[in-house]
């Protein structure tokens, strides 16, 4: 019942030829050097100003600092910044020419190598919490979920929707990506979905609240709540997004042409935080 | 050096040489078969899990929330729609009951290879560790001879379910080799933050477990007061230790019944308080590998189980490590 055994039959003389052993001796030694070249950490890009500005990390860099000058290392946090940066990006390029050839065999084989598993954990994430208000009260939004706190509205999206981990990984890509992008795509997708399901709905907000994560050694302290960015959609698709220590940005629904090459550019373009993106 | 370098190659070929029950690889091909299950019934048997194929692998002109028009494989199956998506898919499906039941050789596993690559891989936000470890391993299983026993093509072929002849011991040595690598590169990985190590408290599980993103119960550690803070650092340390170090169970296989079970409670955790996907379910279907002798023991006694005819003895099968 194996449809690969004639062919592993047609090939059994090869098999059998005295070079065999050391040609497959081969392949695997070139298999497993590929492998454990790709898989050796880096960081899976070169760290710039805006990764750097994230609190997870400025926490590491000061606790780096601190624990440095216990052992009698004085180095301040942006020496430190200025240093990894320095050292990543070097590291990166180096290996970035090693590992070219074997990165592309493993992309051939599909035997990705990128284990970047809770390098750290995220001391603030952002959490997606998503509301709407109703043409009756256009001004009160109403809660329909929290990530991590349930659904409030489950006949508008499911909590097995919420719950999944391909839908908290685009959540979490919302916050933690580099490209703007991905937030502005989730929340149009998100207020689509509530109007087809919803008729009354005035507008549809996403928001990405900001909290530090509780730290065993500040147990108790108070942790307050931050918007860090906020979409609005209204009704008529104009979209206005706040940002933490930014004024508001109001953005017109872009027509989508039928092409998909026009309907591409619209969405690159949508990276740039310009365009109405997935709407 | 030249001597020694031509010794150690001679070596390593003879090593490679080398033929084993077929059980190990059998049964990791059995545990990545259930583990495509858990990850695709979900699509096909509840809403919401049409939903998420929807919103995570449908092009946005089709309804999906972002642009997956640039990937090459599903421009030649005409874009991500969801027809496509869904065919893709449920072939994945088939493929593996499949797996899990040892029909038609390695074919399913290379319609699993090339069905998930295609559908899973073309939107990078929504894909992690267990779409990457999942392509690894249905790669090693294509290249060995999964079905050769364990399965219903033995049955056809042979008349019984168990067949105690011998298959090539390299695949399940690679993957073996591939564990030890994700474990090792993901602890070497974590040994740049501070909360992984003694310098933050071991404290890195105890702010993990309350991201919403990837936590079942992210207010469970804030709600226990601090009572957690000692488990949650002995869990740290456990897996910091159990990762950094796990790669030797290559020279010393004397320690794989440890190491597998310290990884067995890690994953168990993982899949009980964290929403990470299937590469828990994946990286325990792997552990087989680690094990020739206890999985060739396994397929005698289930052979004894079901099969009437006795089996050849034990002592004529080779078993490397």
């Amino acid at each position: 019942m194996d449809p690969f055994r004639p062919l592993l039959r047609l090939l059994s003389p090869l098999r059998t030829a005295r070079w065999w052993p050391t040609a497959r001796a081969l392949l695997i030694l070139l298999h497993l050097v590929a492998v454990t070249a790709v898989a050796c950490p880096a960081p899976v890009r070169p760290f710039n100003a805006r990764s750097w500005s994230r609190s997870s990390l400025q926490l590491e860099l000061r606790t780096w600092a601190q624990r440095l000058g216990q052992v009698g290392i004085t180095v301040t946090p942006l020496q430190l910044q200025t240093l990894s940066t320095t050292v990543t990006l070097q590291w990166t390029e180096h290996r970035k020419t090693f590992v070219a050839p074997f990165k592309s065999w493993l992309s051939a084989v599909g035997a990705p190598q990128g284990w970047y598993m809770f390098t750290g954990p995220d001391r603030e994430p952002q959490r997606f919490v998503l509301t709407l208000s109703t043409t009756s009260a256009p001004l009160a939004f109403l809660p329909v979920f929290s990530l991590g706190d349930g659904v409030t509205e489950p006949d508008l999206v499911s909590p097995g929707f919420v719950g999944d981990h391909r839908v908290r990984r685009a959540l979490f890509q919302s916050s933690w990506s580099v490209n703007d992008s991905v937030f502005r795509n989730v929340c149009g997708y998100f207020d689509k979905q509530i109007r087809e399901r919803r008729d009354d709905v005035a507008a549809v907000r996403c928001s990405l609240i900001s909290r530090l994560v509780e730290h065993p050694a500040k147990l108790g302290l108070p942790r307050p709540e931050t918007v860090a960015r906020e979409l609005t959609f209204a009704a008529d698709g104009v979209s206005t997004e706040t940002r933490e220590g930014a004024s508001p940005r109001t953005t017109k629904p872009k027509t989508k042409s039928n092409g998909k090459a026009s309907s591409s550019s619209s969405s690159s373009s949508s990276s740039s935080s310009s365009s109405g993106g997935a709407r | 050096m030249i001597g020694r370098l031509c010794r150690l190659w001679m070596w390593f070929q003879n090593h490679l040489s080398r033929v084993e029950d077929g059980s190990a690889v059998a049964l990791v091909r059995i545990g990545t078969g259930i583990a495509l299950l858990v990850l695709l019934v979900p699509f096909f048997a509840t809403a919401a899990g049409s939903e998420i194929i929807d919103f995570a692998f449908v092009d946005d002109d089709y309804g999906g929330y972002r642009n997956l028009a640039g990937t090459p494989m599903m421009k030649l199956l005409g874009g991500a729609a969801p027809s496509t998506v869904r065919a893709l898919l449920a072939a994945s499906l088939v493929a593996g009951v499949c797996m899990v039941v040892g029909l038609f050789g390695r074919l399913p596993v290379l319609v699993a290879a090339v069905c998930t690559r295609i559908a899973f891989l073309q939107n990078g936000d929504v894909s992690g560790g267990g779409d990457a470890l999942l392509g690894n391993v249905l790669f090693l299983l294509l290249l060995a001879d999964c079905t050769h026993t364990l399965s219903l093509d033995c049955r056809i072929r042979s008349g019984r379910f168990v067949d105690a002849g011998v298959i090539a011991a390299w695949p399940r040595k690679l993957m073996l080799v591939q564990l030890v690598i994700i474990y090792t590169a993901t602890g070497l990985q974590k040994l740049v933050s501070t909360t992984w190590t003694p310098l933050d408290g071991f404290s890195a599980l105890y702010q993990i477990l309350q991201s919403p993103q990837w936590a079942r119960f992210p207010h469970l550690i804030e709600s226990a007061n601090g009572w957690l803070v000692v488990p949650m650092a002995f869990g740290t340390l456990l897996t910091i230790v159990w990762e950094c170090t796990f790669w030797l169970v290559l020279p010393r296989p004397s320690l794989r019944v440890l190491y597998a079970a310290v990884g067995l409670g890690i994953h168990i955790g993982i899949i009980l308080l964290m929403e990470v996907g299937i590469f828990s379910w994946l990286s325990l279907a792997v552990y087989p590998a680690m094990f020739p002798r206890g999985a060739a023991g396994l397929g005698r006694w289930l052979a004894a189980l079901t099969d009437p005819l006795p089996s050849p003895p034990p002592d004529s099968v080779h078993v490397s490590t």
